[in-house]
């Protein structure tokens, strides 16, 4: 029966069907048909799985990092982060990292990042001689840090399913954050070595000034809604909407000639765009879950895992090794809503912290978008500057080591997800 | 390619009206959160009420949406198979899966009418006990029913193109 | 498992809570129970933490044959009828702040009554479900602040405090009694909103707030909600079981309302001694003067609800005939 199901959903998914459809039907045919239970089930997993208040925070941070970037404001602090170190040794690439990590705290979403780094960063790089697959490779690593470094979509989603606080896995996420943009820093210095570049023009003490004078209402955004999170001016979700006006209100002040009805209606749909993507897919991935926990799914693999003799690390790093494999071919949003109801249970029957395994779960989802054949990432910065996706391939693949590298000291150095916590 | 452009255009107003709609619930929720933190944080005061008014604005918007987004096709999706097909295969099997998401969206539609009538003679509400719990689950409803429209005319788009190919 | 025996009936039932938590416990030992009564025939299946469904869909659920059965709680039944939220209402039953016993037997009292716990069970049978049990997993909820300072005592205490509320339309009419403001926030960004003060408090259950150990520094001993958890099941569903099997589930939830009565009674007795040496929480017990000031300024959330639900007139004389007898 189970075996039907799991045909079903491959058939469809192989054949490029939509995995929301994917998964849906899966599911509806194992409840329907296999478990005898009535349509309004399945129906209403659509209702189950989107009325959640804290999943507002997706359609939120998803406008404040669109209207962030078609209204300007990310550049300005682009060129700050440019002209402060763009003339060092690989300093391009280096600076391509910070400034994602940059925005990766104002922004939940990684496409965003991405466009808003990249659009500048990538034509400046080929320009001064550095290889397109690095610089487009870097672009696209760097892209998902957004995801570790709060706030984070995806961290939002782990958050609703298990059922914890996400602001404690926000805080718990800017360490590792941190920990992966000095690994892929490091990383984008050695592999520029190779690149015969010109090097940028070092920038006067007077160019830094100025531009971090006009960078500063941006970059102040993580203060204000960092800041406001924990000292409990407003909740998560509540800090995603106020960062849309904060957006709003910086562009109208100092980019009043970006700020039109245009770029403000582009965010508008481009946020809906993605938010009815996402909340389709978590409807089509509840029918799914549902189905399998009505045919005790989870329930067994957390029995059987919780019997097996193996050491905790290895089971871990087994489940990791699965999540890569998932990563491969899937998004992360259908990753989390397939795996987490079955492993969560069973890792947390192995006594692991909850906020570290959302951390490792997350650095997961991170390099999901950089692995071929299926990755986000590499997806919008090969469709949006136009390039072979190959060659975005071959340049994220020495971050993508990075990556790796990170996970496994996520993995055995617990502390530096759970410290900040405490 | 006439007869397409046309099928395309016949839905315009209908795209541009559902867009509307969508864009206006995801203003209506960011201000009314707004309007909450300041509420609590100035004034102390809170309502359940307005809490799920943004919730279940974002709902009527993204189920409002969907119609629009089968017409721009950016579902999430494996397209490893469809890379390496002939364009006549592949207008193919995108006819068939075509032919498959209108039937998901017919049941799903029957099941909705099914599900929002038994809610509304239950006469249950929200949990803050002040809006009838149907009025969120007719958005479900009403998205289902778009979904069929729309998938019902991406089959004939995709059957048409096919058929070009075959010619 | 059922399907080859046919006298067999697997119950499906979905509750909220997470398996650690005396609501769970119930369950699972009201399965043992049916299982060892019926000799295997009859037995539950359950889902827990909301697995299948979150709390506010279970009923709608049983009616429409998702599941069998749920072990829910008032004020989420309140959504589907709202008479349940009776148990909403302050100063329902008799209490002695020192002495938990007092309120464990007036409502005991009061679930047992014809005019009372039965009366709202047949309530439901018209709406199609079968009230198999109206036990607790802890006394009533009281009022809680983060900040010392806080501490609630008279009604003038309370006065301009943001206190979280778990929802329903009667708990913030009280709060507005007392001038208070009741803040809806969810539970898993509660404990960031205490420490950091976007509310100043909440309104909860002892044993539920000792096992989860939010950062609260003061109780306050006032009755403010009452929650009583219903195991319901769709009296259709009841009805299609053989008549011996019907029996043994109607028992067995009566001697649910008694082992649960048993367990809260043991773990109540010195909870408040407990929060205090282990989490530091201070613990107000008010005076019977400030009872009575308490109970008559909270008086119009009684008549607001008394309006919007006219069936209530017979309960609420009921719970005050029960609770001036002592
Ligand atoms: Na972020
Ligand atoms: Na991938």
């Amino acid at each position: 029966m189970l075996l039907i199901g799991l045909i079903i959903f491959f058939i469809l998914l192989i054949v490029g069907a939509p995995i929301w459809l994917s998964l849906g039907l899966s599911g509806g045919i194992l409840m329907f048909v296999f478990l005898d239970l009535p349509l309004e089930a399945i129906i209403s997993q659509f209702l189950i799985a989107t009325d959640k208040w804290i999943l507002l925070a997706i359609p939120y941070f998803l406008l404040a990092g669109n209207l962030m970037t078609y209204m300007g404001t990310a550049n300005k602090m682009i060129g700050f982060v440019n002209h402060l170190i763009g003339h060092l040794p690989g300093g391009m690439p280096a600076a391509a990292v910070i400034t994602a990590t940059i925005f990766g705290a104002l922004s939940g979403s990684a496409t965003a990042t991405v466009v808003a780094v990249g659009s500048m960063m990538i034509p400046q790089m080929i320009q001064l001689g550095y290889s397109k697959e690095n610089s487009m490779g870097v672009v696209a690593s760097a892209g998902t840090l957004g995801q570790m470094i709060p706030p984070s979509i995806y961290m939002i989603i782990y958050a609703s399913m298990v059922q914890i606080d996400v602001a404690q896995l926000f805080l718990a996420g800017i360490v590792p954050g941190l920990v992966i943009a000095a690994l892929l820093i490091v990383t984008a210095i050695i592999v520029s070595v190779k690149d015969k570049t010109e090097r940028k023009k070092r920038s006067s003490a007077q160019e830094i000034f100025k531009s971090f004078i006009v960078a500063l209402p941006s970059l102040l955004m993580p203060v204000i809604v960092l800041g406001g999170i924990y000292s409990g001016v407003f909740t998560p979700t509540e800090a995603a909407a106020v960062s849309v006006v904060y957006v709003l209100i910086i562009s109208f002040l100092f980019n009043r000639k970006e700020f039109t009805k245009k770029n403000i209606q582009k965010s508008l749909v481009n946020s809906m765009v993605t938010t009815t993507v996402i909340y389709l897919l978590l409807g089509g991935a509840n029918m799914f879950s549902t189905a399998l926990t009505y045919a005790h799914v989870p329930q067994q693999i957390t029995e059987y895992v919780s019997q097996l003799t193996l050491p905790g690390w290895l089971i871990m790093l087994l489940i990791l090794v699965l999540f890569l494999v998932f990563g491969m071919f899937l998004d992360a949003v259908p990753i989390l809503y397939i795996t987490i109801p079955i492993l969560y249970p069973a890792v947390m029957a192995l006594g692991y912290d909850p906020i570290h395994f959302g951390i490792l779960t997350i650095a997961c989802m991170m390099i999901s978008q950089i692995t071929p054949p299926v990755g986000l990432s590499l997806f919008v910065v090969s469709g949006h500057f136009k390039e072979k996706l190959s060659v975005v391939i071959r340049g994220s693949m020495p971050y993508l080591g990075a990556l790796l590298v990170a996970t496994i000291i996520l993995l055995y150095v617990p502390w530096l997800s759970t410290f900040l916590t405490k | 390619m006439n007869r397409i452009e046309k099928l395309e255009n016949s839905t315009k107003f209908l795209d541009k009206a559902l867009e509307v709609i969508a864009v206006f619930c995801l203003i209506l929720s960011v201000v009314l959160a707004f309007v909450g933190v300041i509420l609590r944080y100035q004034f102390g005061i809170s309502y359940q009420i307005l809490e799920e008014i943004c919730r279940y604005a974002i709902v009527y918007g993204v189920f409002a949406y969907i119609g629009p987004l089968i017409k721009k096709n950016e579902h999430i999706k494996m397209s490893l198979l469809e890379d390496r097909l002939s364009r006549k295969s592949k207008h193919l099997v995108e006819f068939l899966i075509g032919i498959i998401l209108f039937i998901a969206f017919v049941i799903l539609f029957y099941a909705g009418i099914i599900w929002a009538s038994s809610i509304y003679s239950m006469n249950l509400m929200t949990l803050s006990g002040e809006m009838l719990m149907v009025i969120p689950a007719f958005a479900i409803v009403a998205g289902m029913f778009f979904g069929c429209v729309y998938a019902l005319l991406q089959m004939i788009i995709d059957f048409n193109l096919f058929r070009a190919e075959t010619n | 498992s059922g399907s080859a025996d046919k006298e067999s009936y697997v119950l499906r039932v979905s509750h909220p809570y997470q398996k650690a938590t005396l609501h769970h416990q119930y369950m699972v030992w009201f399965d043992e129970e049916l299982q060892k009564r019926s000799d295997g025939r009859l037995s539950l299946e359950i889902y827990s933490d909301s697995q299948l469904m979150p709390p506010e869909q279970e009923i709608p659920g049983i009616l429409q044959g998702q599941i069998d059965m749920t072990h829910s709680l008032t004020s989420i039944a309140g959504s589907f009828d709202p008479i349940w939220y009776f148990f909403d209402l302050p100063f329902l039953f008799d209490y002695d702040p020192k002495d938990p016993k007092v309120y464990m037997d007036s409502r005991k009292a009061f679930v047992d009554s014809e005019k009372g716990g039965r009366l709202i069970a047949k309530m439901a049978e018209e709406k199609g479900l079968k009230v198999l049990s109206l036990d607790s997993t802890d006394l009533f909820a009281t009022l809680w602040t983060a900040d010392e300072s806080k501490m609630i005592t008279d009604t003038a205490s309370a006065h301009g405090l943001k206190l979280r509320t778990p929802g329903g339309k009667v708990a913030p009419e009280t709060l507005k009694a007392i001038k208070a403001s009741g803040i809806s926030i969810p539970g898993t960004e509660l404990p960031t909103a205490l420490q950091q003060g976007v509310v100043d408090g909440l309104i909860t259950v002892p044993l539920y707030l000792y096992d989860n150990k939010l950062p609260v520094k003061t109780q306050t001993l006032y009755p403010f909600v009452n929650y009583l958890m219903p195991v319901m099941m769709s009296q259709k569903k009841f009805e299609s079981l053989p008549e011996d099997l019907q029996e043994i589930l109607v028992e067995t939830g009566k001697d649910l309302e008694q082992y649960a009565y048993d367990t809260v009674s043991e773990k109540i007795a010195d909870v408040n001694e407990r929060l205090e040496s282990e989490q530091g929480i201070k613990t107000y017990y008010p005076t019977p003067e400030e009872i009575e000031e308490w109970k008559k300024v909270t008086e119009p959330a009684w008549d607001s609800f008394m309006k919007s639900e006219p069936r209530a007139k017979e309960l609420m004389e009921e719970a005050i005939r029960l609770r001036d007898e002592n």
